[in-house]
């Protein structure tokens, strides 16, 4: 099943397992506000893989860090797993500044990110996020 | 090494990115959505999950939460804060733990400690300006539970007081802005009991009025001002020639009653002394300091007539205010549709005679039609200052009143028209 809501700019792919997430341009507190909405609808639905594909984000800046921050701690507290694919190289100097990659799986595509689900999800999930 | 320096760079564009942000938001940094908005930023600097903004209430002695993340919405909470407990917090911005406060601030800090235990908001840090509390700022570990690194404080406690400065600034210019709006009022407050004592004194100028209605300053001062309003004066040029009309015969104080009210014809002596009372009215009055602006030199020049034939300083032309025409013709006009010692008051048509004839000589064209229309209006129901209507509608038709004004008002649109004619004593 896929979505678009134009206004949002957000696209939501979502399966019975996992949900691709792809926001689009600018990740502020807006566009931000409306990935945690539609991440916590998600993850209060039992989803517990979440990919978010940051290919068309040209950069984020704090509040939007912070809003992903709160998604990955709520996937986290229902056992799931975040991942974070396609990340420009700015944009993945921040979050390997922040050390995000601890708490999260850093990916270059979707593909690579759904192998290492299906392989998560078939063996002991390494426990993350302290 | 690499690290580090990746490290400054975050921290740094981070630091700018709030000061950014800040700039715009000086009138209302206190209010929900940029305080959201510096949490956020602050909270995603150090991807920290969850933190809340509680500001000083100096009144109620409060910390009360005005800005939140990580915490399902509910009620606002508030914590109790002793005057001791706020200058111990305004005494340090560093951050400290919850559970390890500084000084006597431990009855704050149990109160917080369910909320932080159940928001895991492990660290807080006071938000200062000026050596004064503005509020607190509480926030989780970054996510992954690490601790904050001691630069990470450093940074955390220069964004706090970068948060501060203009939540500080917000709340000292609403202060302002409520100290100024009450003086404003006060100041509306005190202009109305000094124009009420004032009418009061027109009144006793006047001498009593045996039927209740507005006496002759009154009425003179709301015609005034009306017509100041249809020549498109200024609003405080109006309210000073409302002034003025009040206190335009204060002069005739000096003059006995007697005179004032003689039936007879003046001789010229007792003529010469009626003549001094716009010169003693501006002596009397000159050294007054009103709210309005210079009332005393329209009271000295309302009898000056444009042809230089006036008194007591035989003006001519612009050398008249607007203002002193202005009250020149609505007296003129009051002592005509009024009873006076000497004469019944004119029938209207002799009105707009007189008017009509005076011209250029005495009266002021524009400020002729000005009057015209304000009368014509004001029997409409149209003017804000009504005193002079009673008297009109009591003397005349209104019917007739608005027939011939509109008729002279229509001739004073042609100029070519209008013939000169000779001096008329009014």
């Amino acid at each position: 099943m896929s979505s678009q809501d134009k206004t949002l700019q957000i696209e939501i792919q979502e399966s019975d397992e996992y949900a691709v997430i792809i926001p689009k341009g600018y990740l502020n507190a807006l566009i931000g506000d409306r990935i945690d909405k539609a991440c916590e609808q998600l993850v209060e639905r039992g989803m517990k893989y979440l990919i978010i594909n940051f290919g068309q984000i040209e950069l984020i800046n704090t509040i939007g860090i912070s809003i992903l921050v709160g998604i990955i701690e709520k996937v986290l507290m229902r056992h799931g797993l975040v991942y974070f694919t396609e990340l420009g190289g700015t944009n993945r100097e921040i979050f390997e500044v922040l050390g995000l990659q601890t708490v999260a799986m850093i990916f270059p595509t979707d593909a690579d990110a759904l192998a290492h689900m299906r392989n998560d999800r078939e063996i002991y999930r390494p426990a993350i996020g302290g | 090494m690499e690290t580090d320096v990746r490290q400054f760079r975050f921290y740094l564009a981070a630091l700018k990115e709030l000061a950014g942000a800040l700039v715009g938001t000086t009138r209302h940094a206190d209010s929900s959505i940029p305080l959201r908005d510096s949490l956020y930023r602050i909270l995603g600097t150090f991807a920290a999950g969850r933190g809340m903004v509680l500001l000083w209430d100096e009144i109620e002695r409060k910390l009360v939460q005005h800005a939140t993340k990580g915490l399902r919405r509910g009620k606002t909470h508030a914590f109790a804060l002793s005057a001791a407990e706020a200058r111990t917090l305004a005494g340090s911005s560093r951050p400290f733990l919850v559970l390890m406060p500084p000084g006597n601030a431990e009855k704050l800090c149990a109160q917080l400690k369910p909320l932080a235990e159940r928001m895991r908001l492990e660290w807080a840090v006071p938000l200062i300006s000026g050596g004064s509390l503005i509020g607190l700022l509480l926030i989780s570990t970054p996510v992954g539970g690490r601790n904050y690194s001691e630069l990470q404080l450093d940074i955390l406690e220069q964004m706090a007081m970068m948060i501060a400065l203009p939540i500080a600034d917000s709340r000292v210019r609403r202060r302002l802005a409520e100290q100024v709006h009450q003086l404003q009022t006060a100041s509306r407050q005190l202009r109305q009991i000094y124009l009420e004592t004032l009418r009061t004194m027109a009144g006793v100028i006047d001498g009593p009025s045996e039927d209740g209605r507005p006496s002759h300053s009154l009425r003179v001062a709301a015609l005034a001002a009306e017509t100041g309003r249809r020549l498109g004066l200024a609003s405080e040029v109006c309210d000073r020639l409302y002034l003025a009309g009040l206190l335009h015969d204060i002069g005739k104080q000096i003059i006995s009653r007697d005179l004032l009210d003689k039936h007879e014809t003046l001789t010229l002596g007792e003529r010469r002394e009626i003549q001094e009372h716009p010169r003693v009215g501006y002596e009397l009055i000159s050294h007054l300091r009103f709210p309005w602006g210079d009332v005393a030199r329209i009271i000295r020049h309302h009898h000056e007539r444009l042809d230089g034939s006036g008194y007591p300083d035989r003006l001519k032309g612009d050398q008249i205010s607007i203002e002193a025409k202005v009250l020149m013709m609505a007296e003129a006009f009051d002592s005509m549709t009024s009873d006076q010692p000497w004469r019944p008051r004119l029938s209207f048509d002799k009105v707009v005679e007189q008017i009509h004839g005076n011209l250029d000589m005495q009266f002021d064209p524009r400020v002729a039609a000005a009057m015209c229309q304000a009368v014509t209006e004001g029997l409409s129901g149209q003017a804000r200052e009504r005193d002079f209507i009673p008297h009109l509608e009591e003397g005349f038709d209104p019917g007739v009143i608005r027939r011939l004004l509109e008729e002279l008002q229509r001739q004073l649109a042609k100029p070519t028209l209008r013939p000169k004619a000779k001096i008329v004593e009014i």
